[in-house]
């Protein structure tokens, strides 16, 4: 049993329980679509249909973008008064998505006591638009996983094609820092490492100090040094009188008269 | 500015921060006129614009506040929600999350840009932040990198 399908498992076994337990009115989840590959939100009232609720490695969709509508008190202050209280939720969430509900939180568009957060340890998700293209001319009718981790598609004439999980993986989830939701009420799944920081590439700028970016930064620009040579930039239309980058009013010739004392009203 | 003399102004006591504040004229604007009616002592430092919405701000503003001459940036709207024109500030938010980044890519230090909520009501936490953006920006000392020689 794959990573996945044990996740699957518990998620319903969970969402099942929180519904007739009564202790969510309402739970948030992915349910199969009717394309591969893809996934659909499914909101949950009845733990009977706890079933229908899936976990697969299309489970892209950030679910908490239907939390503050849940909880917002209508404008008018009567109609407000009469408003009913705002529901109890329960809503499966990704390491990623999990940043979005603590922003939420942050903003108070939701109320963390009104919300059971299933969190999902996750082993990282597809790209739909990878998979297609791996797949070149053939049109896949279904989509699934194996044990371990590989993606089988199912295509036009009946051929099954296996795509390997590093192919398809999302560009995201292969850098993944926080595959873990950093808050929940349930951890589903086994602990996932988290691969960012081994992965982060050296030579990026955001790793550099900053003197060695302002450095860089400044190699396409010499014209913004005193000596001005007849450099361009990639994206000059030669609207000098306008430009940002070549210095003075027609921005031409280099000529400079001395160097003037700052201006003491700022 | 000529180099020696940017190097003095490093080196002299005298040197001080200059910080343009763009304030929306519903919120924070508001804000800091309370703070100066409440008479709550800030740095003066800081020079105000007033603009519409914090959403009017074009990240452009705060680059060529940069390139003038100021040494520091401070950008303050509505709280969440707040905004007098309903979404305003979360548009700006996004603009200057984006900002800050292509700041920090460009090798120019990203305490120099604020963003910040201050409400009509928050004197004092105007002014708290005011303090606070000019300790920062004091300890960066001036701005330099981006400044245009030729507008000196």
């Amino acid at each position: 049993m794959s990573a996945n399908r044990e996740i699957e498992a518990r998620l319903r076994e969970t969402a099942g329980k929180l519904l007739s337990e009564k202790k969510v009115g309402l739970f948030i989840g992915y349910e199969k679509a009717s394309l591969p590959f893809r996934t659909t939100p499914l909101f949950l009232s009845r733990a009977e249909e706890a079933e229908r609720l899936a976990w697969n490695p299309f489970c892209t969709a950030n679910l908490s973008v239907y939390l503050p509508r849940l909880f917002q008190a209508p404008a008018d202050a009567r109609a407000a008064k009469a408003a009913p209280p705002p529901p109890t939720v329960g809503v499966a969430l990704k390491g990623c998505d999990a940043r979005s509900v603590v922003a939420l939180l942050q903003e108070r568009q939701i109320r963390r006591e009104n919300l059971v957060l299933v969190g999902i340890a996750c082993p990282g998700l597809v790209d739909r638009r990878k998979a297609e293209k791996a797949l070149g001319a053939h049109e896949a009718l279904g989509a699934g996983e194996d044990a371990r981790g590989n993606i089988r598609a199912v295509v036009e004439d009946g051929t099954e094609v296996t795509l390997r999980r590093e192919e398809v993986l999302a560009g995201a989830c292969r850098e993944c820092s926080s595959p873990e939701p950093s808050i929940h009420d349930f951890l589903l799944g086994t602990p996932v490492e988290a691969k960012g920081a081994a992965r982060r590439r050296k030579d990026e700028p955001e790793s550099q100090p900053l003197e060695a970016r302002w450095a860089r930064f400044q190699k396409p620009f010499p014209a913004a040094s005193a000596a001005m040579p007849a450099v361009r930039s990639a994206r000059c239309v030669t609207a000098r009188p306008a430009c940002s980058i070549r210095p003075g009013p027609g921005g031409s010739a280099p000529e400079r008269t001395s160097p003037t004392s700052p201006s003491t009203i700022w | 500015m000529p180099s020696e003399e940017i190097a003095s102004r490093t080196r002299s006591e005298a040197w001080e921060p200059r910080i343009l504040a763009f304030l929306c004229n519903w919120c924070s604007y508001a804000g800091a006129d309370l703070a100066g009616v409440s008479r709550i002592q800030y740095p003066p430092n800081v020079r105000i614009v007033r603009v519409p919405c914090s959403g009017r701000i074009n990240p452009f503003f705060l680059l060529r506040a940069l390139q003038n001459g100021a040494d520091g940036v401070l950008v303050s709207g509505c709280h969440p929600g707040d905004c007098h024109y309903i979404s305003g500030n979360l548009a700006a938010r996004r603009k200057f999350a984006l900002f800050k980044v292509l700041m920090q890519d460009a090798g120019i230090e990203p305490e120099r840009v604020h963003f910040t909520w201050v409400s009509a009501s928050e004197g004092g936490r105007f002014a708290a932040i005011v303090q606070k953006v000019v300790e920062a920006v004091q300890k960066l000392g001036p701005n330099r990198k981006l400044v245009k020689s030729h507008e000196r």
